[in-house]
């Protein structure tokens, strides 16, 4: 695969259907204020991933950031801050400069414009000249093995290229049917360990005592914020949709990277209130919801705007199963840490579990057509697509369509052949009238 | 070459059917190196591994994107189309993404039916190993030792027989004796001039993971003892090659290489080497001691624990790379990397750099498809790299 030719295409931002939506900028920019603000004082710095329990660098003092988010927000941003259509994101070149050190052009945005990064701050020793200033320096790199072998080998290669300690949280990968099952004992017990050792790396490099009455504090939020969430998740099942996919991405970083904090919940219980009043009032997304869409994957960070593109035709985005978390068990603050293991490993991870997981949700959110996210840089989420697509259809009778690109990188999104594809899927969907 | 070797490799598919019907047991396929043999030859089964073929895709197309590595596409696609039905079972390790996946699509292009208790299948046609992706940990060993444990009793259901300690340490004899003949090839690689050719030194090893272990040990006694006897030498500038999957399609390889005037001295290939020299112990508990062995495994896609003061972050990808380099002699290196084949692609920067500057090696990234065209496409290159090494 090679990179299409060079283009700048004229990517849109979404428009927001709820008010909390246009507060989650704020969020982010106060914690990059923070972290910079941290490092200068001497605080210790985490680079982490989206699928790491947050919670544990809550307890611990830690600041973390997160290169999948920092490659999100320089998917949207030029360098400098500057609107001038003629720079090229700071995706572009941080991806570009990876490309030139030989990473593939197939590997995943993320990786490619946070290795491109580090690259280019190693090259200048500027760390700063990057989107809010970039992330700062790390005093640790910490992953986990869930999900995608490209977290743990990306986050390993920025650890040798940054001579920082790195620690991988190892998730044992469970396959069964359905969605999710209580997972065996030894299973538990092993990411227990990992969780233990974690907070002893972190101890090591931090100096700071793990103290389980502050995990605990830390959980009763990250379960208080968990419980608002599921709230959320129940309003949004409302016909008509009151809020769509874009606001759902747009308000997941608080709750995906800040979750174990009061201010979290803070964000998550006033777009709960919020919602309500909208479900109660009926009130839409849009005036007549004709059909309602699911998008299936990580978005298109460059071009939100495709969230309202099938506005015009009457349908909506309803629900993105991608960054919503499930219910969780009852608490357990006698041990915390085999209740953060016992949690995250309810969720069986096969492609079987990811299919039946999607079909579930169509029916929840009363989905009339899915649109599948077909990352080609990110096997995990485009595996599975061909599946989800021909269950949809032979289980329910939901048609997809397939939306080819990179999250981060735009060189990889074809505009022209998108939203011909996107038209005529509209037609489609309105011809078969709203599903049964 | 041994005429034995050759005709397995030929038609591996007729030499494991042959082997069946003469011996009436059973066959089972895996995918990649990860998956413990022993375990399986404890059970008196024998173990094949499943590999691609350079024929284009026929059904796994309609299930696979485009966008993921076609040799495991290909291993699916034979499978679809009926070619490894003569196989009694198969064995998925949790690999690479793409590996632990074909769990699922196996299932759904070759399903099979196993006798069930209660709605539950007593031994899955399809066995899936969640093998962990560190090596290394407090209780790593622990947890794996529980995933063979039960990996071990699926067998059991399913082949109706107990496998004892005793027939696992048999089986542990087996192989050791095989990893201690392989190390003996790779010594002798080490020599020069170059008692083997680096063709042959793969037919040897692709070999071994097709036909039984005790044939292939006494057919290997027979040829160190000849290649010792240093009569034959193979001439040319001595290469080490890291790619991935080396089946019949990549092999094509090592000609290439061999035609363009370099020869293959050590390798690392997702292709078995990764073991050889390292013994599974005998002192203890097997089912502990295959676990350990298991874990030592180099694989790309696995990581290790780490501690802040003495090891910060992972070294053994290069230390590993290094000793496959150094004592060899060799005087390039090359990365034949398929598309998508991602752990692969995200170390090949860093140690290409610690090649160039600890070595001082010159290094040469070639990318491929898996198809011989794609390899005829990158012949140019490997020979203006060995002529600029050879002079
Ligand atoms: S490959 Fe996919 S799952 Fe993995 S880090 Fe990239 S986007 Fe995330
Ligand atoms: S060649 Fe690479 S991507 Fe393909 S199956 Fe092997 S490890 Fe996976």
């Amino acid at each position: 695969m090679s990179i299409q030719q060079e283009q700048r295409i004229k990517t849109s931002k979404s428009k927001k259907s709820i008010q909390t939506a246009t507060e989650t900028w704020a969020f982010i920019k106060e914690d990059y204020a923070n972290g910079h603000k941290g490092k200068a004082e001497g605080r210790p710095i985490a680079w982490s991933c989206a699928a790491m329990d947050k919670e544990l660098y809550h307890c611990m003092g830690v600041l973390p950031f997160f290169p999948e988010q920092f490659a999100a927000l320089s998917a949207v941003q030029r360098r400098g801050g500057t609107r001038d259509e003629s720079v090229e994101k700071e995706a572009v070149r941080f991806a570009r400069a990876a490309e030139q050190e030989d990473y593939a052009s197939y590997l995943c945005g993320y990786q490619r414009v946070a290795t491109g990064f580090v690259i280019e701050s190693l090259r200048t020793g500027d760390w700063h000249d990057a989107p809010l200033g970039g992330m700062p320096k790390p005093d640790m790199i910490v992953t986990t093995s869930c999900v995608c072998d490209v977290r743990v080998k990306w986050f390993e290669d920025m650890a040798q290229r940054l001579n920082v300690p790195y620690f991988c949280m190892d998730r044992p990968e469970r396959i069964f049917k359905g969605i999710l099952s209580t997972p065996k004992e030894h299973e538990v017990d092993y990411y227990a360990s990992q969780i233990e050792d974690c907070l002893t790396f972190i101890e090591e490099v931090t100096g700071t005592r793990y103290d389980p009455a502050r995990l605990n504090e830390c959980l009763d939020w990250a379960y208080k914020t968990n419980n608002v969430r599921q709230e959320i998740l129940q309003l949004r099942k409302a016909v008509p949709s009151p809020m769509g996919c874009a606001d759902g991405f747009g308000t997941m970083y608080p709750g995906m990277y800040q979750s174990g904090t009061k201010r979290c919940y803070d964000f998550y219980a006033k777009m709960r209130d919020e919602l309500r009043e909208r479900v109660e009032k009926g009130i839409g997304q849009i005036e007549n919801e004709r059909f309602r869409l699911l998008w299936y994957g990580l978005p298109t960070w460059y071009n939100m705007g495709i969230f309202n593109y099938f506005e015009k035709f009457g349908g909506v985005f309803v629900y993105e199963p991608a960054y919503n978390p499930d219910p969780w068990p009852p608490r357990r603050p006698e041990e915390p840490i085999r209740e953060i293991a016992h949690r995250f490993l309810l969720r069986g991870t096969g492609m079987g579990n990811v299919v039946d997981s999607i079909l579930h949700d169509c029916q929840e959110y009363k989905i009339s057509g899915a649109v599948l996210s077909y990352l080609i840089t990110c096997r995990p989420i485009v595996f599975p697509a061909v599946e989800i697509s021909a269950a949809l259809e032979k289980e329910l009778g939901i048609p997809s369509v397939n939306l080819e690109g990179d999250l981060v990188d735009e060189r990889l999104f074809s505009e022209g052949q998108v939203y011909t594809r996107l038209d005529a899927f509209a037609e489609q969907l309105l011809q078969r009238g709203p599903r049964a | 070459m041994i005429e034995e070797f050759e005709k397995t490799i030929q038609d591996r598919h007729q030499a494991a059917m042959q082997w069946k019907e003469a011996n009436q047991k059973k066959v089972f396929g895996y995918l990649c190196c990860l998956t413990p043999e022993t375990i399986l030859h404890a059970a008196d089964v024998l173990p094949v591994r499943i590999f691609g073929s350079p024929e284009k895709l026929q059904v796994a197309d309609e299930h696979l994107v485009p966008y993921g590595c076609r040799y495991a596409a290909s291993c699916l696609d034979l499978a679809a189309r009926g070619v490894y039905d003569y196989l009694d079972g198969v064995v998925i390790p949790n690999s690479c993404d793409l590996i632990s996946k074909l769990e699922y699509w196996w299932k759904e292009l070759v399903p099979r039916k196993g006798p069930t208790l209660a709605g539950v299948e007593l031994c899955p046609y399809v066995l899936y190993i969640a093998y962990p992706e560190k090596r290394t940990g407090r209780k790593v060993l622990d947890y794996y030792k529980h995933e063979l444990r039960e990996f071990k009793q699926a067998l059991e259901r399913g082949l109706r027989r107990e496998i004892t300690d005793e027939d696992l340490s048999r089986a542990i004899a087996v192989y050791n004796e095989h990893y201690q003949l392989m190390g003996q090839l790779k010594e002798l690689r080490k020599r020069s001039p170059l008692p083997i050719s680096g063709s042959e030194a793969w037919q040897i090893e692709y070999a071994s993971q097709l036909m039984p272990k005790e044939q292939h040990n006494r057919l290997l006694k027979g040829q160190l003892d000849q290649l010792s006897q240093g009569t034959k030498a193979a001439s040319g500038v001595r290469i080490f090659l890291s790619a991935s999957a080396t089946d019949v399609v990549n092999a094509r390889l090592y000609q290439i290489i061999e035609k363009a005037g370099g020869q293959v001295v050590s390798e690392d290939i997702s292709c078995h080497t990764s073991y050889y020299g390292n013994t599974i112990q005998t002192n203890g508990d097997p089912l502990t001691a295959i676990a350990q062995h298991s874990l030592e495994i180099d694989c790309p896609r696995s990581t290790e624990t780490c501690s802040p003061a003495t090891y910060p972050y992972p070294t053994s990808r290069w230390d590993r790379t290094r000793s496959r380099l150094e004592g060899y002699n060799a005087q390039g290196a090359i990365f034949y990397i398929i598309n998508y084949c991602e752990c692969r692609a995200i170390e090949y920067p860093y140690l290409r750099d610690k090649i160039r500057e600890e070595l001082d090696i010159p290094v040469l990234l070639l990318q491929g498809d898996y198809s011989l065209e794609g390899l005829e496409q990158v012949r140019g290159r490997i020979e203006a790299f060995v002529e600029m090494i050879g002079g």
